[in-house]
């Protein structure tokens, strides 16, 4: 695929490094800070997530999991009163330094938030949304978007209504929809905040599913409160409480050999004290 | 306790009485002055009415002329407003984040829209037609209409972009669009109806103002189709006025309220189209 002008360019194959070959980190946090205001939600947080795998955020309602990932995407940037302190490489990047235009980053940097959210237009225009900063013809436009629907295992339910309005499809569906749209941009890490939560049972496995799937090319770093999700699909787990790491580990010594009781509590009680 | 019940019944029913009997008497006024102005004027709407010019002050012939010139005042104060209160809510909702601003903007444009429309006209008077020298012109009626309808189609154009969900700016951003895509995708399409319907309600309003236009933008009488932005036009509101000074004669009374009846329909279009509107263009999720 070929890019002219000054348009960003878009290669068909998203990160194909196998996770042998897998560079240590995909993301280093160093003495991060995020104020709401002067409302201090996390402070002086360090932390290494591994390149390619998933790694779940876990713990309770506000101990500042999402802001976390909205500031590895700058997407908090737009919010009323929020700022951080300290710095964010993301595959070697600083995001604030290195990315003078944002949207680069976040086009590296893709977002599914909680809630679907698919745009009031055909399921094809959804589709496009992200690709129109591209110069890119019909087809290479119509193969990006058959290949991203494969990928989010909604290409055999859409591809003979792409023009059908997105808002017609189920939640699951949607969230499945705004995760194509996501890939479509090849991005190279993929943030989730809580893709699950809004959806049915049936509908969170086809998406865990697929997120095991990515991560075997893609970065994927997810929030999520649910222990039995995170026990299903976590490579690297963090445990945070109250704007803080408790404990991080891989999945195995997360839920059998975690040395906090925070954690032990948390993971046996879904209950933290702090 | 049964007395307590009894008792909360009878205050229940006491205020749902008082709500259907103000519903009553807003409905009534409402009716007895369309339905007054329906019977008066009925009579002489015709197509000829509609599409002759007037004659001997309007005691005889049509109004013509003065729909024609009621409908080029409005339609051009729309075209000059749009692009101005569209900018004014989009920098107050994506790009100001300067609350004093906004409290500033909100407070001004609250303000602008209860200003009485005689002040806009003497306004009109003091700076375009005798500062800026411009005489008696159809256009400047127009820029007068255009700022007094600008708080309205502003306020509505600034409610419909705050109801979008905020989740749409965030996936759009997420996405990598920059922030005149955001606009351009998300901000337009989703509160196109709010600016609609603002500016034709406004157009409602504008169209059947006189004071603004009378000393600025009309001519009782002797007035064509205007060949230059800097010639006056007949309107409505002034045709009724001149005609209503006539009311002793008979004929002339049958046109005012005919006139009358003219008007209220043009207002009564725009009223309805913009409810219509607003029903086909609210985007899913916005009430």
């Amino acid at each position: 695929m070929t890019a002219e002008g000054s348009a960003p360019q878009l290669t068909l194959v998203a990160g194909s490094k196998s996770r042998s070959e897998a560079s240590p980190s995909a993301i280093q946090i160093e003495g991060f800070s995020a104020y709401y205001g002067k409302n201090c939600i996390i402070s002086d947080l360090s932390l290494i997530i591994p390149d390619k795998g998933v790694t779940c955020l876990l713990g309770p309602s506000g101990t500042g999991k999402s802001t976390l990932l909205r500031w590895l995407n700058r997407i908090n940037e737009d919010t009323e009163n929020a700022s951080f302190a300290g710095r964010i490489k993301i595959l070697g990047r600083d995001v604030m330094r290195d990315y003078p235009d944002v949207t680069e980053l976040r086009r590296e940097i893709g977002m599914v938030f909680q809630q679907p959210c698919v745009f009031p237009c055909s399921i094809y225009d959804n589709m496009l949304m992200g690709l129109r900063n591209f110069k890119l013809s019909k087809s290479e436009t119509r193969n990006i978007i058959e290949t991203s629907l494969k990928q989010a295992a909604l290409w055999d339910e859409v591809a003979n209504r792409l023009e059908a309005p997105a808002t017609s499809l189920s939640l699951g569906q949607q969230q499945r929809l705004c995760i194509a749209r996501a890939l479509a941009l090849k991005p190279k890490v993929l943030l989730f905040d809580e893709p699950t939560a809004s959806i049915d049972p049936i509908s969170s496995r086809v998406i865990e599913d697929l997120v095991m799937s990515l991560s075997e090319n893609i970065s994927i770093v997810m929030v999520t409160h649910n222990i039995a999700q995170t026990k299903r699909i976590a490579d690297h787990v963090v445990f945070m409480c109250d704007g803080k790491i408790v404990e991080q580990g891989s999945r195995s010594h997360m839920f059998s050999l975690a040395t906090c009781d925070k954690t032990r509590t948390y993971i046996t009680e879904e209950f933290c004290d702090c | 306790m049964f007395k307590v019940v009894n008792k909360r019944h009878f205050t229940e029913k006491c205020f749902a009485f008082s709500t259907r009997f103000s519903l009553l008497i807003c409905a009534s006024v409402l009716l007895f002055l369309l339905g007054s102005i329906a019977i008066q004027g009925i009579g002489a709407i015709s197509l000829e009415f509609l599409f002759t010019p007037a004659r001997e002050f309007g005691k005889s012939g049509g109004i013509f002329y003065q729909l024609f010139g009621s409908l080029l005042i409005v339609l051009v104060a729309a075209l000059l407003v749009l692009p101005i209160a569209f900018g004014t809510a989009l920098f107050r909702n994506a790009y100001n984040n300067n609350l004093a601003i906004a409290k500033i903007m909100d407070q001004s444009l609250y303000a602008l829209n209860a200003i009485p429309s005689v002040t806009y006209g003497i306004f009109g008077l003091i700076f375009f037609v005798n500062f800026l020298g411009t005489g008696i012109s159809w256009f400047v009626g127009s820029i007068i209409l255009a700022i007094m309808m600008l708080p309205t189609v502003t306020l509505s154009t600034h409610q419909a972009m705050l109801a979008i969900p905020k989740i749409y700016h965030e996936n759009a951003a997420a996405l990598g669009l920059p922030k005149k895509e955001i606009i351009r995708r998300v901000t337009l399409p989703q509160s196109f109806h709010g600016i609609v319907t603002g500016l034709l309600i406004s157009l409602a309003r504008a169209i059947g103002e006189t004071a603004p236009i009378m000393f600025i933008a009309t001519a009782f009488s002797g007035v064509k189709v205007p060949g230059s932005l800097v010639e006056p036009v007949s309107t409505l509101p002034t045709h009724i006025l001149e005609l209503a000074q006539q009311s002793t004669d008979p004929q002339a009374l049958q046109n005012a309220w005919g006139a009358s009846l003219t008007l209220v329909t043009l207002a009564a279009i725009f009223s309805g189209f913009a409810l219509f509107l607003r029903r086909r263009l609210t985007p899913e999720g916005h009430s």
